[in-house]
């Protein structure tokens, strides 16, 4: 399943959820290994902490990841 | 790409001091977000058509053009840890580079500047430890045609429209063509009135480490990561 959005701030976020893993992609700003920990954390359908990303808040990212799954 | 990618690592050893770079890309080139996927930023036949080669940065951001012959990429690399505030300070020194042409520009948060709500700068940034890189387009003559091999995801084009609207170049706005020199000395005038800058030359670690990088930048495992 693949969802998109645009975050508040501007940025385009494509969400693929695949059987065992999910994989974010977008035009936002963090790093590899907080990119990991957000779609590990997302893989196991929690909301994602403590991790650095610049252009979509947190809430927000889990929100529409969450709206991403009942579609 | 190499290069870029080797000062973030040697500052954040503490190796080189900050750093402003100015240069470009030869031939024009396409190159796209660390976290971006080709498939769905990128028409690869419109690039095939060009014959444009793709590069993955390490940098987030969107996908950018490099047209050889009418933009200049430079790079800034310094000690920070929030990536804002430093797209927010390099934008002074790049809106003081365009005012150089008379023209009025603003920061456009996150990370674009523009004039009467076209991009004419985009800029992108990575951190490192405690250090933070920036580098960015200068778009003072881009054939915006080549915009053609940007593709947008839906919910961006519904809101923003096709790349080629969304962006200008100076010598669009002015009505006639900028020369490649004065824009790079508008850029120099840019920086230095932002940071002190002296004038250096590549060390011969950085080359070599350079030298050591160019391998992923031209590696299809990395170019289509995503």
């Amino acid at each position: 399943m693949i969802c998109q959005f645009r975050s508040k701030a501007g940025k385009t976020v494509i969400i693929h959820i695949y059987e065992d893993h999910v994989e974010v992609t977008g035009d936002f700003f963090t790093t590899e290994e907080d990119l990991e920990k957000i779609e590990r954390s997302l893989k196991e359908g929690k909301k994602p902490e403590n991790v650095y990303i610049l252009g979509v808040d947190l809430d927000e990212f889990y929100e529409k990841f969450l709206e991403c799954v009942k579609k | 790409m190499a290069l870029d990618e080797t000062m973030l690592i040697l500052h954040s050893q503490n190796i080189i001091p900050d750093t402003v770079r100015i240069w470009g890309f030869k031939p024009t080139t396409l190159s796209i977000g660390r976290f971006l996927s080709v498939k769905d930023w990128v028409d690869e036949e419109e690039l095939k058509r060009f014959n444009f080669p793709l590069i993955r940065r390490f940098t987030g951001g969107g996908p950018t053009l490099h047209d050889e012959n009418g933009e200049i990429t430079w790079t800034v690399v310094l000690h920070g840890e929030d990536l804002l505030s430093v797209y927010k300070m390099v934008s002074e020194a790049l809106i003081k580079a365009i005012s150089h042409f008379g023209l009025k520009a603003s920061f456009s948060p996150i990370n674009d500047i523009t004039i009467d709500g076209k991009k004419v700068v985009g800029m992108a940034g990575a951190i490192k430890k405690k250090s933070i890189l920036v580098h960015g387009t200068f778009m003072y003559a881009t054939n915006l045609d080549f915009m053609k091999v940007i593709k947008s995801p839906k919910v961006k084009e519904e809101v923003r429209g096709e790349a080629k609207s969304r962006v200008a170049t100076i010598s669009s706005l002015l009505g006639y063509r900028v020369k490649k020199e004065e824009a790079i000395q508008a850029l120099i005038e840019g920086f230095s009135s932002v940071f002190k800058l002296e004038e250096g030359s590549l060390t011969e670690l950085e080359i070599e480490l350079a030298n050591s990088l160019k391998f992923k930048y031209t590696n299809e495992k990395w170019t289509y990561l995503r």
